[in-house]
């Protein structure tokens, strides 16, 4: 959790310092899904998420910035295998109802290449990337029982999205797609995860 | 004025996110049962190729009396799920019920497998195994049943292995014993955890499930 914290507040100071120049900065509702590993744990589509974002131009098609998400994927797996465990050196199964989550925070450094349009009215599509640090928080309910893990490893995250304006001001709604991926860290196992999200943006 | 405010919901996201999220979904009563298996592997090795059943749910009740009512509401679902599953593992010819009469009630499923009282003679059996139901509701209180079952050469009456002091109550607990060495420790442990609901028809439906599913789990049983 501590760097956690840390990478928020650089984030912070990325995002003010946006302010100041050119900048783009949108919030926005995530709708998630798990792929690979992470779509076997939680398997259904999950819309709890949001994500806060902020980038400075350095020239007019390419910026750099921050972004934070929190994701919550659950889902509850009536027909999971019984999961192998040893209590005092006896082997044994469970298996049961699982309930599972996942708590994802991606903070993450941030640039773009932006497709300028002719007008301002029209859509403004950009392309690019993120990496960063990724905070993973596991659990798993079977029963009465829970088994919690969480990790916190590196992150990569490319998207495609678009800043759909509202008339002549800067204000629009923002659509972008990702997927981010971090490798397996700790005990957990790689994460892998597709979002699409919308929201408000403002474009200086 | 826009930097310091979008600071200061910068800043609080921190502290939500000191406390993840765990959105309270759609979850039954069935959810929450689960069924759990012990083995010792060294006794499934080979594994046994014949069973006994006694055939009589033990109830483990509590010395304060502060046990759930219970009639035998599920005994028929436990005694009869597990024979089949027995049949399934051993064939009909390989497997024997031990009744305390010669009209074992509830009456059994399987009408080719044999039943076995005190007055006849020991079968040669390999496992013997002893369902039982947790009513006391103080995971503090002892168990105290002891059923009689044949041995390899003999009968005996020993205290059931169920040794436990944590269970909760309503659940079911199948023990199987390797009788081949004439050991008296479990060599396999089914515990099925469920709530006992108001509804019989659940009660029932679910207890023939989790039977089931420890059976299924146990691969190494045959």
């Amino acid at each position: 959790m501590k760097k956690v914290y840390i990478l928020l507040l650089i984030l912070c100071g990325t995002i003010n310092y946006s302010f100041s120049q050119n900048s783009y900065w949108a919030i926005n509702w995530d709708i998630s899904t798990g792929l690979g590993e992470t779509g076997d744990f939680v398997q259904n589509v999950n819309f709890r998420g949001f994500s806060v974002e902020g980038r400075s131009f350095i020239n007019s098609n390419v910026s750099i910035g921050g972004f934070f998400a929190w994701d919550v994927l659950t889902d509850k797996v009536t027909d999971a295998n019984p999961i192998p465990v040893t209590i005092e050196g006896t082997p044994g199964h469970i298996s049961g109802t699982q309930v599972n989550y996942l708590n994802i925070l991606p903070i993450l450094f941030t640039s773009h290449y932006y497709f300028k349009s002719e007008g301002t009215k029209t859509p403004t599509f950009y392309v690019g990337g993120g990496i960063g640090g990724v905070f993973v928080k596991q659990r798993s309910d079977i029963g009465l029982r829970s088994y919690t893990d969480d990790s916190f490893g590196i992150g990569f995250q490319p998207e495609i999205g678009s800043h759909i304006p509202f008339g002549y001001s800067g204000s629009g709604m923002n659509v972008a797609l990702r997927y981010l991926y971090s490798p397996s860290a700790a005990s957990l196992d790689a994460l892998s995860t597709l979002s699409l999200s919308i929201g408000f943006s403002f474009l200086n | 004025m826009k930097n310091k405010y979008f600071k200061i919901f910068a800043l609080s996201i921190v502290t939500l996110v000191l406390n993840s999220c765990y959105p309270d979904g759609d979850v039954n009563l069935e959810d929450l049962d689960t069924v759990s298996t012990f083995y010792t592997e060294n006794d499934f090795n080979p594994a046994p190729s014949s069973a006994i059943i006694y055939w009589d749910v033990a109830q483990l009740k509590g010395d304060d009396g502060d046990d759930i009512a219970y009639n035998g509401e599920i005994d028929d679902e436990i005694l009869n799920t597990t024979l089949d599953n027995l049949v399934s593992l051993y064939g009909a010819s390989n497997v024997f019920i031990y009744s305390k009469s010669e009209t074992p009630f509830p009456t059994p499923n399987n009408a080719s497998v044999t039943v076995i009282t005190s007055n006849d003679p020991a079968p040669q059996v390999e496992a013997g195994i002893v369902p039982s139901i947790v009513l006391r509701k103080n995971t503090q209180a002892s168990i105290i049943y002891p059923p009689c079952l044949p041995g390899f050469w003999y009968w005996y009456c020993y205290p059931p292995v169920v040794g436990v002091s944590s269970y909760s109550v309503g659940t079911v607990l199948l023990e199987l014993t390797d009788l081949r060495s004439g050991g008296t420790s479990a060599s396999w442990n089914a515990i099925i955890r469920g709530l006992l609901s108001s509804s019989s028809s659940s009660n029932s439906s679910r207890t023939i499930e989790g039977v089931n599913q420890a059976f299924n789990q146990s691969p190494y049983l045959k």
